[in-house]
């Protein structure tokens, strides 16, 4: 039996799904902070995430009549944003330059984008040191590596939530788990060995 | 049945169960390693989601914007998926077809220019059993279908009485 907030919100795909684009506002606005924050966490570039998070929701739009309702409105959009997420990072593999290169600072009067935020005054050097030591880790995992690792320890997601986001097997997520924690382990040695 | 990594990781995780437990650690060639091995993720764990920490999204309404906008300019508004075999879809396809079998018969379908059967019946047999090799026949109908005509070409002699006069 579904909750009255999946009714709501299977009511709104529904109307989304005959062209409403009022309802879709509305899909927009109640998962719109969990696909950014899943994309930020595959891909960790905050104006990625923000046009990865458009291109997941132009993407649900145009694929709502294949969008069956078996699952949530909420895994779907998540798998669609892991996906969208691996594709970024295997362009970012062809083209290594654009992974840690300073970004252009001049705006593009078209840009779909909003500027980048400056750092906050209250994240200190080391924190911020470290978060740099993690990034230059995961980018040495393939994409796939990186999403499963991402979303079982930042998103603490089940192995299933996982496969589902994924699409590949539980078996297979955890298989690319153990890879992936060997490796983060041996790139950052130093920093558990400290504590 | 799962392989070593798959039962590492749900190892390390805790998710086996207490039974598969027993029997995973005793086929560890070196247990006291697999477990600093564990209790090293587990820092280096808690490390990581304590620096990947989330970020709150910048300008939310502004993804709304932009998404319907671009949905407004590039894409059409999604429509039902037709059922697979509609009734117009239906008819107009069996009437096509009819048309299509109409054609085929009236321009594609070989036909007899040979004249009435007994006549290329009478050809072949004159050529078939003619002791002499150069002897051909054939059989056509008249221009204007006047008629049939039974050509012989090169006959040795003609019977007395049959020749044109």
């Amino acid at each position: 039996m579904r909750s009255a907030a999946a009714e709501a919100e299977a009511d709104l795909v529904d109307r989304a799904r005959r062209g409403e684009t009022e309802a879709f506002d509305q899909l927009i606005t109640l998962h719109r902070e969990r696909v950014f924050m899943l994309a930020n966490h595959v891909v960790r570039n905050p104006e990625e995430a923000l046009d990865l998070t458009q291109e997941a929701f132009i993407r649900a739009w145009k694929s709502l009549a294949k969008f069956d309702g078996k699952a949530s409105f909420g895994s779907w959009i998540s798998r669609i944003t892991t996906n969208a997420s691996i594709d970024l990072l295997r362009r970012r593999q062809a083209h290594p330059q654009t992974e840690f290169e300073a970004v252009p600072m001049a705006i593009d009067a078209a840009s779909r984008t909003t500027p980048s935020q400056p750092e906050r005054p209250g994240v200190s050097v080391e924190r911020r040191e470290m978060r740099e030591r993690f990034d230059r880790a995961l980018a040495t995992l393939s994409p796939e590596h990186r999403a499963v690792i991402v979303l079982k320890e930042v998103e603490d997601r089940s192995y299933k939530e996982i496969a589902d986001s994924v699409g590949c097997t539980i078996g297979t997520v955890m298989s690319r788990l153990f890879y992936a924690r060997k490796k983060l382990q041996s790139e950052l040695r130093d920093l558990y060995e400290e504590l | 049945m799962k392989n070593f990594e798959e039962r590492y990781t749900a190892w390390m995780d805790g998710t086996m169960e207490a039974s598969e437990t027993d029997a995973f650690e005793r086929e560890i060639d070196d247990l006291e390693a697999a477990r600093r091995d564990r209790a090293d993720w587990s820092k280096l764990g808690g490390l990581m989601r304590e620096c990947l920490v989330p970020e709150p999204m910048p300008h939310p309404d502004f993804v709304n914007s932009q998404v319907l906008d671009a949905i407004r300019r590039e894409t059409p508004a999604p429509r039902e998926r037709p059922a697979l075999f509609p009734i117009r879809r239906l008819v107009f396809g069996g009437a096509f077809l009819v048309v299509l079998a109409a054609v085929a018969t009236a321009f594609l379908l070989p036909r007899d220019f040979g004249g009435p059967e007994g006549a290329v019946y009478a050809s072949q047999v004159i050529s078939a059993q003619s002791p002499d090799p150069k002897l051909s026949a054939y059989a056509f109908q008249a221009p204007g279908g006047k008629g049939t005509v039974l050509w012989i070409e090169n006959p040795g002699f003609i019977p007395a009485g049959q020749s044109l006069k």
